[in-house]
């Protein structure tokens, strides 16, 4: 099975499922160039209403029947699935679509507790689809309280403090990188997209293959090179187990020191076991990140 | 303004299809190893007729064949001795991950734009 962990939400699939479309709220998921699974959520305030939302789904898809369904007429094993989330607090309400030959079923869920609403639909190839489809459903996950949450992707897996929220994203053929954002006030508001403003950047990379990047040269100088050219390299030290770290103020002076804009920034740079990866942590901007942080995060984020 | 919208273009093929094709080099083609053992390729350029008609008029061309040089990193070198003329894609990609160690659809991802630079410059055909 595969675990799915992106920006505050989870599902665990069978392994032939892989992401072909991703977004921060939402991504597609398909198996031998089929499309299986799709899942969009959002945060909303006060009452979720499911009759609007198959209201919305039918106005925007106007070829596509959609229709609500009674749990007790859902099958055995939708039904159970069902149960499980209804056991976490969440409220489930199931629905099933029709489009030509193609047909599915999917649920509208909320918490009440986060204001997490999301919607979740399957493209059901047969009557035989829908107990996987049953069992991802049953796997969902919602990770918007806690100390930490955990994101997982294309191999890679970390874990962010939850104050952090998701900025952009990138994986492209040798370089994947996630980045999130801590505002300096401590919470992100709906107004100022992440990113903008003093805050904190944190990001993973990814760069493969390692043997071959790594032909030339040694890790630190790689480093230097590749991730962050002005940074002093009398910054970076090269630590036993072949890794790299850093840690200092990068951007200092008499009237940034008094606006409180002096720039910080920590890094470590580790080859791994397996995978012929370097994995890369930074946390830079205006906060000091505590070092115990740091290195919580830097030992979750690993290639699975 | 639908008559000056750009179309997005439509796969003629699907991905399954197009990772099931067998690459094949262009006889034309010579390669060389390097010293420092990555691969050079040398293909001849195929010219535009109205290109050529222009340069020879004003004498920059005798009709013979353009060669260019193309040199490949490792990953690519390894890529192009891969091609035998029996291997598929899909078989590239798995080689790629065997010799590198990435990820099966990052590979696939990296030999295909490999396979269409060098397809688009006629160095090699697919079958």
């Amino acid at each position: 099975m595969t675990e799915f962990r992106w920006n505050r939400v989870g599902l665990t699939t069978p392994t032939t499922w892989e992401p072909s479309a991703l977004e921060r709220d939402g991504f597609l998921l398909e198996c031998e160039g089929q499309p299986v699974c799709e899942l969009k959520w959002r945060t909303i305030q006060g009452r979720f209403s499911f009759e609007k939302h198959i209201k919305k789904l039918s106005k925007g898809h106007k070829n596509v029947a959609i229709h609500a369904v009674d749990i007790q007429d859902a099958p055995e094993p939708w039904r159970n699935s069902v149960s499980t989330i209804e056991q976490s607090g969440m409220e489930v309400h199931s629905f099933i679509w029709s489009l030509h030959n193609l047909k599915g079923m999917g649920a509208a869920l909320h918490n009440p507790a986060t204001g997490l609403a999301v919607l979740i639909q399957f493209f059901l190839a047969s009557d035989s689809s829908t107990p996987t489809a049953s069992t991802v459903l049953a796997s969902f996950k919602d990770f918007s309280t806690g100390k930490s949450t955990p994101w997982a992707m294309f191999g890679l897996e970390g874990r962010v403090p939850t104050s952090f929220v998701l900025n952009t994203f990138s994986f492209k053929p040798g370089h994947y990188s996630v980045l999130y954002w801590l505002p300096k006030s401590g919470k992100q508001s709906d107004r100022t997209p992440p990113g903008k403003g003093p805050g904190v950047a944190l990001s993973f990379e990814r760069f493969a293959p390692a043997s071959v990047l790594l032909k030339e040269t040694n890790l630190i100088e790689w480093s230097h090179s590749n991730l962050d050219p002005t940074l002093p390299k009398q910054l970076l030290t090269d630590t036993p187990a072949n890794e790299v770290a850093w840690q200092g103020v990068t951007k200092s002076s008499m009237l940034r020191n008094m606006l409180g804009r002096s720039v910080y920034e920590q890094g470590r740079v580790w080859m791994t076991d397996t995978g012929n990866a370097i994995l890369c942590v930074r946390a830079y901007g205006h906060l000091d990140m505590p070092q115990a942080t740091f290195q919580t995060i830097c030992e979750s984020y690993a290639v699975v | 303004m639908p008559l000056f919208k750009k179309r997005q273009p439509q796969p003629v093929i699907t991905r399954a299809e197009a990772l099931q094709m067998i690459p094949v080099r262009n006889s034309a083609v010579e390669e060389t190893n390097l010293n420092n053992g990555l691969m050079e390729i040398a293909y001849p350029l195929s010219v535009k007729p109205w290109f050529g008609k222009i340069a020879e008029s004003v004498g920059l061309w005798d009709k013979r064949p353009m060669i260019k040089r193309l040199e490949l990193d490792e990953m690519g070198s390894f890529v192009w001795s891969s091609i035998d003329g029996k291997s598929t894609v899909k078989q590239l990609a798995e080689a790629f991950v065997k010799e590198y160690d990435v990820q099966l659809r990052e590979a696939e991802l990296s030999v295909t734009a490999f396979i269409k630079t060098i397809g688009q410059r006629g160095i090699i055909g697919l079958k």
